[in-house]
């Protein structure tokens, strides 16, 4: 008996299971990040693709995110999100990342539900991006130079994943990190003059 | 029932009814001295403020468990609790715990403004719990356990709402009090077991994906499925033969 209609199913199982752990990280994430007062932004989703016949390599979710908001800071929204393919460019990715970040709307507007859930990617499109949990930031001008978004910028950082290996650095490496750049964005915020 | 689980017999669906985990993880705390497992377990439940009603057990507890008992006190509107658990301290005084256990679903009722007694379930079954709890001389405990993993507190505060706004007088000697444990704390619950029961029933947790992140584990080496689609290549032909027949439309 051949082997390779069996290694199809085993690799479509491993997918699956792999599906089913990235869950279990968002959903955790989201148990972390909801202690600090942050809400879902986008009920129960967590991917988007493609049902088409024309678009096969979409059926498979590139990414899986949560976008969040908190009253306290209006005009952020903060997402965590991992990525695991990009099927646009696919030197862009080398492994599957974590990704968190904070989109800003800009001073005196309210973030609300108004986003898409392709901003999750912001990282791959930042300049010089690494991933070992360097901030990066970029305006909507640089990484969506064709679009009229209504944002000003995404901050970004990813780590691979790969070295997130417990709950405990879930915590530690990615989401502390995000509340604490969330906290000072918006503290500059207040006192930038611009 | 526990070996078909973990050695996926049973269907997915069959695996994710919320009786059939009750039945087992509850069943076989049944086998095991309490403080091996029952009593470990239930000290794991806390309150939406953090305190753990059921942590300082001695370990010389006694339990008891009835499965799905109809209670119905009172004016109260009926409940089947998934189990009821007595509890007998050394000291003699007693507890009795219902258990309302889900697993990927919330709760069966809410709140209705309409109805005199609460129709929300932990409200209903909290209602109930007490006023056995009366008649038994014991303190009630209400626990809920379920999949998530921290505690469900928007459903707790409604249904807390609903007893108190409805319970009045009921609620200055009994305040709704409900505690919450998470199925998945099973899978840490035991660093190094020390029965085949402890084992399965972190075993059986994680089978129904009730762990806590642990980092990405799936991926081992699968060799090159070469197939493809289109070879030889498929040649479309659209020159079909004509049909026999000589049917044709006519009036």
């Amino acid at each position: 008996m051949s082997d390779k209609g069996p290694n199809i199913l085993k690799a479509i199982r491993q997918v699956r299971t792999l599906h089913g752990q990235v869950a279990l990280l968002l959903q955790t994430a989201e148990s972390m990040i909801k202690k600090s007062g942050w809400t879902p932004a986008w009920g129960n989703n967590a991917v988007s693709g493609s049902n088409s016949i024309l678009a096969p390599d979409w059926w498979a979710p590139i990414a899986a995110s949560r976008f969040f908001h908190v009253a306290e800071y209006p005009n952020l929204l903060a997402f965590i999100s991992v990525l695991l393919d990009d099927v646009e460019e696919q030197n862009r990715l080398q492994e599957p990342l974590v990704t968190c970040g904070w989109i800003d709307y800009g001073k005196g507007t309210t973030a609300g539900g108004n986003f898409f859930w392709w901003y999750c990617r912001a990282h791959l499109f930042q300049a010089d991006h690494v991933e070992d949990g360097s901030i990066f930031s970029g305006a909507r001008q640089q990484l969506y130079p064709k679009s009229n978004y209504p944002i000003k910028r995404i901050s970004t950082f990813a780590l691979p994943l790969a070295s997130i290996n417990s709950s405990d650095d879930l915590q530690a490496k990615v989401i502390d990190v995000l509340l604490k750049q969330t906290e000072s964005v918006w503290q500059f915020e207040q006192v930038d003059p611009i | 029932m526990l070996e078909a689980i973990l050695k996926g017999k049973l269907s997915r669906e069959q695996e994710n009814m919320e009786d059939i985990l009750t039945s087992n993880v509850f069943g076989l705390l049944q086998y095991l001295s309490p403080e091996k497992g029952l009593l470990p377990f239930l000290g794991q439940a806390q309150q939406v403020d953090g305190a753990r009603p059921l942590a300082d057990l001695p370990s010389s507890t006694t339990a008891e468990m009835k499965f799905w008992p109809w209670q119905e006190y009172g004016e109260c509107l009926g409940c089947e609790p998934d189990v009821l658990l007595w509890l007998v301290l050394p000291d003699g005084t007693r507890q009795i715990v219902l258990i309302e256990s889900k697993l990927w679903s919330g709760k069966s009722s809410y709140p209705d403004p309409s109805r005199p007694a609460p129709v929300d379930q932990l409200a209903r079954e909290w209602d109930n719990l007490v006023r056995l709890a009366q008649v038994e001389k014991a303190k009630p405990v209400l626990l809920y356990v379920t999949a998530d993993l921290d505690c469900p507190v928007a459903s707790i505060r409604e249904s807390h709402v609903e007893f108190q706004q409805k319970r009045t007088r009921l609620a200055e000697q009994f305040p709704f009090s409900c505690a919450w444990l998470s199925w998945r704390k099973l899978t840490t619950l035991w660093e190094s077991p020390t029965h085949k029961i402890q084992e399965d029933l972190a075993l059986l947790a994680s089978r129904l994906g009730l762990s806590y992140y642990g980092g990405i584990t799936c991926f081992g080496p699968v060799a090159d499925a070469d197939w493809c689609f289109g070879s030889p290549a498929i040649v479309f032909d659209w020159a079909a033969d004509t049909l026999a027949g000589d049917w044709r439309f006519a009036r």
